[in-house]
C-alpha cells in the first residue's frame, strides 16, 4: 500500500497557521507540519493534544527523591552508622540538599530520555522525511490524500489563498 | 474579541463611586468597628495578650500594602505587560500602606509591653543589650518606625497617583515616569523593609540575630500580597467587575507567581533553619529550640504546610493555576499561612512552652480584615478599574500565558 | 505571546532580517576559515592553558605544599577560584531558564553563548576541588559506591558531599539543556552545509531532527520542564556552595544570609562575564544586529538589580555584625575593612558596589566601551569578594595565637591563569564549530516589535494604542 501526500509550502508563520485551520475545517487529514522553529498556535490548529511528558518528569522526580532519601538514611543510619559531629545518624535536614539534586537529575534526564524515545531521535539517525528549506525558512504543511474525493485543484486554491508559495505531491510507501 | 473588549473598555460615563454596593462597604465598616471594640476591650482586659497580636496584624496589613506596591513597581521596571489589565487591584491594595503604617506608629504606645529592650532596668542588667543600645532604644526606634511609614506612603502615593493620572491624560511619558519612580521605590523598599522587619519582629528576642531575617520576611510578605491580590481579582471577577478583562491567562500568571514565591519562601525558611541547626551555636539555636519543643513543634509543621506544602502540590498542574476555584482556595490557604507564620515568629516570646489560643487573637484579625477590605474597596472606587490609557493595556488584554 | 504588542516594545533583531538571513548570518562564521584575530586569541589562550597545565602537573607531583596554605589558612586561592568560576557558570542557566520563564524575549540572542559559557565555567570550577585533593586520581572516592572498606559510605551530612552532587547535577543538566536547545540548529546546519564532513558531524548530533511539529510540541514541553527544573537547580548550586562555608562556626563564614547572597553574587558575576564575552563577540563576529544595544542595556539593568542585592547583603552582614553585639562577629568585619587585607575589601566594594551604580545612567548603559570596562571591573570585584570571604575570615579567627597571613605562590597564580586559558580556549573552539546564536529561537522573535515600532508619534509624544481604538475615545 502506498499513500499520496499533498505538500504545501508557506513563507510565513501566520500563513501556515491560518492554512492549517482552513484545511482542518475543510475536513482534510493533516499528517504533520514541518517548521524551522516552534510556531505557537500551530499545535492547536493541527488539533494536537498536549504532551504527556510532564507526567514522566513528575514520576522520575519522585523516583529520584524517594530513592536518594532512602539511600542516605540507609547508608548513614543502618548500613554503617558513624557518629559525626554529634549529628543524628538520620539527619533529615542534612539529607535535603542531595535529595533535591538527585530529584532534579532524575527528572531532567528522564524527561529528555523519554522525549528522545517518543520522538525517535537518536545519534546518527537520518531525518525520516526531508522538505526543501523546512529547517531554514519554509513552513511546510503535509496532508494525506485519503481517497478519490481529494480535489487537487480545490485544495491548491485553498492554500494559495493563504499565501502558499509552492505545492507538491509525493507518493509515500506505507508499511 | 477585540470589538467587545473595546466597548466595555470605555466606562467613561460610569460614575465610579457607585461601583460597589453600599451594603458591602457598610459590612466592612462594621467589621472595622467590631474589631476596634474588640481590641479596645482586649487592651483593658488582657493587654499582654493583645499587644503581640496587634503587632502581628499591623505588620500583616502594612505588608499586604507593601507587597502590592512592590508588585506594581516590579511590573513597571520589568516591562511586564500582562499585569496591566489587573494592575488597579494591587494599586488599590497598596493603600493599605497608609493605614498599616499608621497602625505601626500607634503601636509605639505599646513598646514597653512588647520589647524587652525598652525597659532600662532590663538593659542595665544585661551586658549584651547594653551593646545593642545604640540601635535598640525607644526614641530611635520610634523615629525609624515613623520614617518607614512616611517613606513607604510617599512612594505608594506617587506610584498610584501617576498611574491614575494616565487615565486622564493618556500620555505615555507617565509610564516612563512611573518606571523611574518604581526603580527608586524598589531601592528604598529593599533598604528599609529588612531593617523594619528586624526592628519590629526580630528585636522581640533581642539576643538572637539572623542576617537572612529581612529576606525571610520579604518572601512571606510578598507571597501573601500576591495571594491577597489573587483573592481580590477573583472576587471582583465573580461579581462581574473585571470579567471581560481578566482571562484565565492572568490567573495563570498570578498562580505562577504564587507558586514561585511560596517555593522561594520555603527556600529561605530552610536556609535559615539548616544553617542554625547545623552550626548549633547556642545563642542562635535558642530561637529554633523554642519553636521545636512542646506544642510549638506541631505549630512549626503547620507553618510549612500552609505556606509551602499545600500551595506547592495544589498549584503544580497547569490546569490548577488556571482554575478560579483552586487558585482562590490556595490563596486563602496562603493568607492563613502567613498569619500562622507571623504568629510563629512573634508569639513564642510571649508564651514559651506551648501555643495557646484565646478569644483575643480574634480582635486584631477582625480589625485587620475589615480594614484591608474597606481600604482596598474604597481605593478601587477612586479610579477606573482598568488603566484605560496604559500603553501596555492591549498587550495585557490579548496575551497568552 | 500576545496578539498585540505595545508601542513601548522595540524590535529585538535589527536590520529587517528574513528567516534565511538569520541562518546565513549565524552560520557564516562557521564556514569562513578563522581570521587572524581568532588565531591570535587562540595562541594566547592556549599558552595560558599550557602554563596552567604545567603548574598543576608540578603541584600534583610535588604536593599541596607548593601552595601558600598554612595551618591557619587551609582554604584560600583555589577555593576562591572554584567559587568564582561556579558563579560565572550561573548566568547561562539564568538566561536560558529564568528569563525564559519570565518571558524576557531578548534572551534568545545571548542564551546559546551564555549556556556554553556556563558549561565551560563549571569545567574550570570542577578542577580546583579535584586538584586540592592532592591525589586527584582518587577523586572518585567522593562518590558513594559499594566498596570493600565496609562498605564505608561517604558522609551525607557533609556539605562537601552535597557540593559534589550539586556540581555534578548542575553540569549534567546544563549540558543536556544546552544540547536539547542545539538540536534544531544543528539540523539547520546539516541541511545547509555543502561539506561532507560537516554534514556527517551535524547529522550525527542533530539526531535526525526534521522539524516535525509533533516533535516541536514535545520539544517545547521538554524545554519548559527543563527550565522549570534548572531554575531551582541553579539556585541550589550556589546555595550549597555557600553552605560549604556557612555551616561552619567561623565568623564571616557562618551567617544565615549566605545562600541568597551567594546566588545573587553568582548571577551578578555571571552576567558581567556574559557581557564581557558578548561585547567581544558582537564586535569581532559582527553580530551587532543580533546582540543589540537593547540587549546590552537589558543585561546592564540586571547587573544593577543583582549588584543591588549583593550590596544589600554586604550591608546586612555589616549591620548585623554590629547589631549582634558579638565581639567575634564585629571583629571579623573590622578586620576585613581595616586589617592587613583591607585593600582587597575596598577593591571589592569599589568594583561591586560603587562601579555598577554608573549603569543607572542610560548614557553609560548604551556606551558599549564603558559597559565592557564595567563588566571587567565586576569580574575582578567578584573574584575579590570570594577572596575576602574565604581567606580573610580564616587568617584571623577566634584564637589570636593562631593568626597567620596568606599569600599565593606563583604556582597558584599560574593555575588561575591556566583556568582562564581553559575557559577561553573552549569558548574559542565553540565559536568555530557550533552556532553561537540560537537560530531557531531568534527566528521565533524575528518579527517581534516590528509593527508596533512604526506606531504613530504625535508631537513627540506617543498616543496610546488602546486610546485610539476605543470607539469615540476614552474621555
Amino acid at each position: 500500500m502506498s499513500r499520496r501526500l499533498f505538500i504545501a509550502y508557506f513563507k510565513d508563520e501566520q500563513d501556515i497557521v491560518e492554512a492549517t485551520k482552513a484545511a482542518g475545517a475543510a475536513g482534510h487529514e493533516i499528517l504533520d507540519a514541518y517548521t524551522p522553529y516552534a510556531v505557537h498556535g500551530l499545535d492547536k490548529a493541527m488539533g494536537l493534544k498536549p504532551s504527556r511528558l510532564p507526567w514522566v518528569c513528575l514520576i522520575f522526580g519522585l523516583l529520584g527523591a524517594t530513592a536518594k532519601l532512602w539511600f542516605q538514611v540507609w547508608t548513614s543510619a543502618f548500613n554503617w552508622p558513624v557518629n559525626i559531629g554529634g549529628k543524628p545518624l538520620a539527619s533529615i535536614p542534612a539529607f535535603v540538599p542531595v535529595t533535591f539534586e538527585i530529584t532534579v537529575l532524575f527528572a531532567g534526564l528522564g524527561t529528555v530520555g523519554a522525549f528522545f524515545l517518543v520522538s525517535r531521535l537518536r545519534p546518527g539517525r537520518k531525518p525520516a522525511v526531508s522538505y526543501d528549506r523546512a529547517t531554514n525558512d519554509r513552513f511546510v504543511l503535509v496532508l494525506v490524500e485519503r481517497d478519490a474525493s481529494f480535489d487537487l485543484q480545490k485544495t491548491t486554491d485553498l492554500f494559495k489563498r493563504h499565501g502558499c508559495v509552492k505545492v507538491e505531491e509525493r507518493l509515500e510507501a506505507e508499511e | 474579541m477585540a470589538e467587545t473588549t473595546y466597548r466595555i473598555q470605555a466606562p467613561a460615563s460610569l460614575p465610579v463611586t457607585t461601583e460597589f454596593s453600599p451594603r458591602a462597604l457598610r459590612m466592612f465598616l462594621l467589621l472595622v468597628l467590631a474589631g476596634s471594640a474588640f481590641v479596645v476591650s482586649g487592651l483593658a482586659l488582657d493587654s499582654p495578650r493583645i499587644w503581640p497580636n496587634l503587632l502581628l496584624a499591623g505588620f500583616y496589613v502594612v505588608g499586604i500594602g507593601l507587597a502590592a506596591g512592590f508588585l506594581v513597581a516590579v511590573s513597571y521596571i520589568s516591562n511586564a505587560g500582562w499585569l496591566t489589565a489587573i494592575r488597579r487591584v494591587p494599586e488599590a491594595m497598596a493603600s493599605n500602606v497608609y493605614v498599616g503604617g499608621l497602625w505601626m506608629i500607634m503601636l509605639l504606645a505599646g513598646v514597653h509591653s512588647l520589647y524587652e529592650w525598652s525597659h532600662t532596668e532590663t538593659v542595665a542588667a544585661d551586658a549584651l543589650l547594653q551593646k545593642k543600645e545604640f540601635w535598640l532604644n525607644v526614641p530611635f526606634f520610634s523615629v525609624r518606625t515613623i520614617a518607614y511609614a512616611v517613606l513607604w506612603s510617599l512612594f505608594t502615593y506617587l506610584l498610584v497617583h501617576t498611574s491614575r493620572l494616565q487615565d486622564e491624560t493618556g500620555e505615555v511619558t507617565l509610564t516612563l515616569r512611573n518606571r523611574a519612580i518604581a526603580a527608586v521605590f524598589t531601592v528604598v523598599f529593599t533598604l528599609t523593609f529588612w531593617i523594619a522587619s528586624m526592628d519590629w519582629i526580630m528585636s522581640l528576642e533581642p539576643h538572637w540575630y539572623s542576617t537572612i531575617f529581612g529576606i525571610y520576611n520579604f518572601s512571606g510578605t510578598f507571597t501573601s500580597g500576591v495571594a491577597a491580590v489573587t483573592v481580590a481579582v477573583i472576587a471582583l471577577r465573580r461579581r462581574g467587575y473585571l470579567k471581560e478583562f481578566v482571562r484565565d491567562d492572568h490567573l495563570h500568571d498570578l498562580g505562577k507567581l504564587l507558586f514561585a514565591f511560596s517555593t522561594f519562601w520555603m527556600y529561605i525558611w530552610f536556609s535559615q533553619y539548616l544553617l542554625i541547626w547545623y552550626a548549633n551555636i547556642p545563642e542562635e539555636t535558642a530561637y529554633f529550640l523554642k519553636r521545636e519543643t512542646a506544642g510549638w513543634g506541631t505549630f512549626t509543621i503547620l507553618v510549612l504546610l500552609f505556606n509551602w506544602v499545600i500551595p506547592f502540590i495544589a498549584l503544580m498542574p497547569r490546569s490548577a493555576k488556571r482554575s478560579e476555584g483552586v487558585l482562590l482556595r490556595v490563596s486563602i490557604v496562603v493568607l492563613v499561612g502567613h498569619w500562622i507564620d507571623l504568629f510563629w515568629m512573634i508569639l513564642p516570646t510571649f508564651m514559651p512552652g506551648s501555643p495557646s489560643f484565646s478569644i483575643w487573637e480574634l480582635g486584631p484579625i477582625v480589625l485587620a480584615a475589615g480594614l484591608v477590605c474597606l481600604v482596598t474597596v474604597r481605593s478601587l472606587t477612586r479610579a477606573r478599574l482598568i488603566p484605560v490609557n496604559d500603553p501596555m493595556l492591549l498587550e495585557s488584554l490579548t496575551y497568552h500565558s | 505571546m500576545s496578539d498585540h504588542t505595545s508601542i513601548l516594545r522595540s524590535p529585538l533583531i535589527l536590520g529587517n532580517k528574513s528567516y534565511s538571513d538569520v541562518t546565513e548570518d549565524v552560520a557564516l562564521p562557521l564556514d569562513r576559515s578563522p581570521g587572524k584575530e581568532w588565531w591570535m586569541a587562540f595562541a594566547v589562550s592556549s599558552s595560558m592553558l599550557f602554563l596552567g597545565l604545567a603548574a598543576v602537573t608540578y603541584q600534583v607531583m610535588t604536593g599541596i605544599g607548593t601552595w601558600g596554605l598554612n595551618n591557619t589558612v587551609g582554604w584560600a586561592f583555589d577555593i576562591t577560584n572554584f567559587v568564582f568560576w561556579i558563579g560565572i557558570g550561573h548566568a547561562g542557566t539564568l538566561i536560558s531558564a529564568i528569563l525564559f520563564l519570565f518571558r524576557q524575549k531578548w534572551r534568545t540572542s545571548v542564551n546559546r553563548s551564555a549556556e556554553a559559557m556556563t558549561i565551560f565555567a563549571v569545567i574550570c570550577a570542577g578542577i580546583f576541588p579535584i586538584i586540592h585533593m592532592g591525589r586527584p586520581w582518587l577523586a572518585f572516592w567522593v562518590v558513594p559506591y559499594p566498596n570493600l572498606r565496609g562498605p564505608l559510605w561517604v558522609n551525607f551530612r557533609s556539605p562537601l558531599v552535597w557540593d559534589m552532587f550539586a556540581i555534578g547535577t548542575y553540569f549534567t543538566i546544563s549540558l543536556v539543556f544546552w544540547f536539547v536547545g542545539l538540536i534544531p540548529d544543528l539540523a539547520t546546519l546539516r541541511d545547509r552545509t555543502a561539506s561532507n564532513i560537516k554534514k556527517k558531524f551535524y547529522g550525527l548530533l542533530s539526531l535526525g531532527w526534521d522539524g516535525s511539529n509533533r516533535t516541536w510540541l514535545r520539544y517545547e514541553t521538554v524545554y519548559l520542564l527543563l527550565a522549570g527544573l534548572a531554575t531551582p537547580l541553579v539556585v541550589s548550586v550556589h546555595t550549597i556552595v555557600s553552605w560549604d562555608f556557612a555551616t561552619s562556626v567561623i565568623p564571616g563564614w557562618h551567617t544565615t544570609i549566605f545562600p541568597p547572597y551567594f546566588v545573587a553574587g553568582a548571577v551578578f558575576s555571571g552576567f558581567a562575564m556574559v557581557l564581557t564575552l558578548m561585547i567581544i563577540a558582537r564586535t569581532v563576529l559582527h553580530f551587532e544586529e543580533y546582540i543589540t544595544l537593547h540587549h546590552i542595556e537589558s543585561m546592564g539593568k540586571i547587573i544593577i538589580a543583582t549588584g543591588g542585592m549583593v550590596a544589600l547583603a554586604y550591608l546586612t552582614e555589616l549591620f548585623v555584625a554590629m547589631y549582634s553585639g558579638n565581639e567575634y562577629e564585629r571583629f571579623a568585619f573590622i578586620n576585613r575593612m581595616f586589617g592587613p587585607y583591607a585593600w582587597a575589601y575596598w577593591i571589592m566594594v569599589s568594583c561591586n558596589v560603587l562601579s555598577p551604580q554608573l549603569l543607572w545612567l542610560k548614557k553609560v548603559r548604551t556606551n558599549v566601551t564603558l559597559v565592557f570596562l564595567l563588566s571587567l571591573a565586576i569580574n575582578v570585584g567578584m573574584w575579590f569578594e570570594r577572596f575576602v570571604i574565604i581567606t580573610i575570615s580564616l587568617t584571623r579567627d577566634y584564637l589570636p595565637a593562631s593568626w597567620d597571613v596568606y599569600a599565593p605562590t606563583l604556582i597558584e597564580i599560574a593555575t588561575l591563569i591556566g583556568s582562564f586559558g581553559l575557559f577561553l580556549t573552549l569558548f574559542l573552539l565553540f565559536t568555530r564549530i557550533l552556532p553561537m546564536i540560537a537560530i531557531g529561537e531568534v527566528k521565533g522573535v524575528l518579527s517581534y516589535g516590528r509593527a508596533s515600532h512604526e506606531a504613530p508619534k504625535a508631537e513627540g509624544r506617543y498616543v496610546s494604542a488602546a486610546h485610539e481604538r476605543v470607539p469615540g475615545g476614552v474621555r
